[in-house]
């Protein structure tokens, strides 16, 4: 896995690209945010030992694959009302899937990600960025500041458009 | 009771789900191959053969990197691994600086039983420093979402089914 403000950033790249078409995604911009750190939870485990997250490691390797994650999210949109479910699930399966995508570019000490667990035990992966290394964390700074200057400017130029028509 | 339009209550699509994620991991637990947790695949089978598939995961007791080749002592629960692995050029950088007390995984073949000595084919080590850094990094993500929920939390709020 990438370290958590790495998965927040591609979350947040997400979230200010997703908010050029839709708009209102940057009102439930949370959403994304959790979403992106949400096949993580189960790191809790390390702080019952090494034999305790040992023991727990089948229970939160679901998480990392897809079909697992979306049933997690599944769960986590029915906390919500019925007329906000479809827009929760989206945005907190698109933080999802940008931590899936980033783990995927990761070099594990357990090995890669069971992308596609139940239907096969394969992980895959490619061996790009060191885990806890500087360069995934500077690469997601790097997009994320330039995604939003971008998006910014985007926005007041089509404003001014909108006001001068 | 909160129902959708098909009428199913929320409840029991939560159960649904939750059983769903369940099912996964007992599966996974079942029927997933030895890969990992490795360490307790090798404390259930001590005994090591020779040319047989190991996996394992341990501390790293000492390092050493000659002419390309890494010479390892890994220590797991008492018992000492010799490990030889020839290192792959993409490798290099960072298997160079693997420190005493590090965490290395290891998958290799037994070549003599007896003292535990294994070639490797494939090599993760995760350094103390790291983790450290990972661990730091994690907490300052969690504390982003932490302001930036707080921040929406009206909007959130308003989101949440009540009750």
């Amino acid at each position: 896995m990438a370290d958590g403000l790495t998965h927040v950033l591609l979350g947040w790249v997400a979230v200010e690209l997703i908010s050029i078409k839709y708009p209102w995604a940057m009102k439930y911009r949370a959403l994304v945010l959790v979403g992106a750190i949400l096949p993580d939870i189960g790191n809790f485990a390390v702080l019952m030992g090494e034999t305790g997250a040992n023991e727990l490691y089948y229970l939160f390797m679901p998480l990392h694959s897809i079909v697992g994650s979306l049933l997690l999210v599944g769960i986590l949109t029915m906390i919500f009302k019925e007329e906000y479910r479809k827009r929760v699930f989206l945005l907190l399966t698109a933080g999802v899937a940008t931590h899936l995508a980033a783990d995927y570019f990761i070099i594990f000490l357990d090995g890669k990600v069971p992308l596609f667990f139940p239907f096969t035990f394969q992980k895959v992966g490619y061996d790009l960025f060191l885990q806890a290394g500087r360069g995934f964390l500077v690469v997601a700074t790097t997009t994320a500041v330039i995604v939003t200057v971008l998006r910014r400017r985007y926005i007041k130029r089509k404003m001014r458009n909108l006001l001068e028509e | 009771m909160d129902r959708r339009r098909y009428g199913v209550p929320r409840e029991i699509i939560v159960v649904v789900l939750l059983a769903g994620l369940v099912s996964l991991s007992v599966y996974a637990y079942v029927f997933g191959p030895m890969e990992s947790p490795t360490t307790i695949e090798v404390l259930r089978n001590p005994e090591m053969h020779e040319g047989e598939r190991v996996e394992m995961r341990g501390e790293v007791l000492s390092s050493e990197v000659v002419d390309g080749v890494l010479y390892m002592g890994l220590e797991k629960h008492g018992r000492t691994f010799e490990v030889y692995y020839e290192i792959k050029e993409e490798e290099e950088e960072w298997l160079e600086d693997i420190e005493e007390g590090d965490t290395a995984r290891f998958l290799g073949t037994v070549r003599i039983a007896s003292e535990g000595r294994v070639e490797g084919e494939e090599m993760y080590y995760r350094s103390a420093r790291r983790q450290m850094t990972l661990g730091v990094l994690s907490f300052l993500g969690v504390v982003v979402i932490a302001v930036v929920i707080y921040i929406d939390r009206e909007t959130l709020k308003e989101m949440i089914v009540d009750g």
